[in-house]
């Protein structure tokens, strides 16, 4: 059981960079967003302090991000692209696969059935 | 089937100039694609993709990525063509869309019409008449560096504006297009800047108007003698009785004033090639000393 929770925070804590490094903001930059110091975020993405469910909402909505994706137990390859999403793409011929597979990986990140602001 | 390209341009000009107007943009001004994009609720990301150029996803939160790894005139024009997506409703299921990676590649009517809807939305007729119209240049006759400025000003890459200009404004012949085109584009701008000019040089005149001076950092903009900056995102690097150049060396929003002239406008500085939320793109740096 332990284990599952520290699994599961580690989770979050990789998600939660994942998350910050794709909305291009620095630890700093957060911190300042969320009214914390500097190396709270720090702690909070490297596991080890306790993420509670308001502070994922707020980051969540910071990045632009689903809080379901942010708290996922399982890896991002399993997580379905939301059914209710088309994409356009001229050129997903040429692209990469490795490209691609970061691209999918954004678009499974980003916010689903959150209400925007 | 076949598709009248005259239509779907029409169609896309008449949804470019809609957009425009819904967003609150008059005609005869530049616009910065991605805060009309953030205006009408679709929000714009930047990423690291060297294989791609942008990608539209739809759903309840509508997203245009742009790939940060390109020069920003060409950021620009994806980041419209994207958003023509987004206003025309197009767009497949993922499943289907890498089942039609491998077919072969044919005239695709949607591709076109918002290739046309980017077009007309950066590159209005009205506003490119005008660009030209109070430097007094004649679009016959004036200099590669003339249409320089007219595409710095409308937030284009000069090969861009050019090309719309012949092939869909059709005010300039292919010969002149050609001799335009034929200039290296670092010879126009060492040209503008009086030497050499390895850098993006963004050419903001006193008939800069419509929009803020968006450059990212290392960038140089030309501007009017007398001008200084206000903030600290760019520095002003180079003054003289003919020229101002400045610098944009961190992200952040400053103001452009010449005071002689009662002129000023907005200055905004993102990383060079930042990947992230677009509404996070000028944001300052913050120390992170604990």
């Amino acid at each position: 059981m332990k284990v599952t929770t520290h699994d599961q925070r580690a989770q979050i804590a990789s998600r939660l960079r994942a998350a910050r490094e794709a909305a291009g903001l620095s630890q700093g930059q957060v911190a300042k967003l969320m009214g914390f110091h500097r190396p709270t975020i720090s702690e909070m993405e490297a596991g080890r302090r306790r993420v509670s469910a308001e502070e994922i909402t707020k980051l969540a909505e910071i990045y632009g991000v689903s809080v379901e994706w942010a708290m996922s137990k399982q890896s991002d390859k399993k997580d379905p692209v939301d059914e209710k999403i088309s994409l356009a793409a001229r050129e997903l011929s040429k692209m990469k696969d490795t490209d691609l597979e970061r691209l999918m990986s954004l678009i499974r990140m980003l916010r689903k059935s959150e209400r925007k602001k | 089937m076949s598709f009248d390209k005259k239509i779907l341009a029409r169609e896309a000009i008449a949804k470019a100039l809609q957009t425009r107007r819904m967003a609150g943009y008059a005609m005869w001004y530049p616009v910065c694609v991605y805060d009309l994009a953030e205006k009408i609720g679709v929000e714009v990301r930047f990423f690291d993709i060297p294989s791609m150029e942008g990608v539209y996803s739809s759903g309840e939160n509508p997203t245009i990525i742009i790939s940060s790894l390109r020069p920003s005139g060409r950021q620009a024009f994806t980041g419209a063509h994207e958003l023509g997506h987004h206003v025309f409703g197009h767009g497949a299921q993922y499943d289907e869309l890498v089942e039609q990676r491998s077919e072969a590649r044919r005239f695709d009517p949607n591709e076109f019409q918002v290739d046309s809807f980017a077009g007309a939305l950066l590159m209005p007729k009205v506003a490119v008449d005008r660009g030209f119209a109070l430097h007094g240049w004649d679009i016959a006759t004036c200099s590669p560096e003339a249409y320089y400025t007219v595409a710095t000003w409308l937030g284009v890459g000069y090969s861009t504006l050019i090309h719309h200009m012949q092939y869909a404004m059709q005010v300039i012949k292919p010969q002149r297009a050609d001799e335009l085109l034929r200039q290296i584009l670092m010879v126009t701008r060492s040209n503008l800047l009086g030497k050499e000019c390895r850098e993006h040089l963004v050419v903001a005149d006193n008939h800069w108007a419509g929009r803020a001076v968006d450059i990212q950092v290392s960038d140089l903009v030309l501007l009017p003698p007398g001008a200084r900056i206000e903030g600290k995102c760019a520095v002003i690097c180079e003054q003289n009785g003919t020229n101002t150049v400045a610098q944009g060396i961190t992200p952040g929003i400053g103001r452009v004033v010449v005071d002689d002239l009662g002129w000023s406008t907005f200055i905004r500085v993102m990383r060079k090639q930042y990947s992230g939320r677009g509404k996070y793109r000028f944001e300052e740096e913050v120390n992170d000393v604990e």
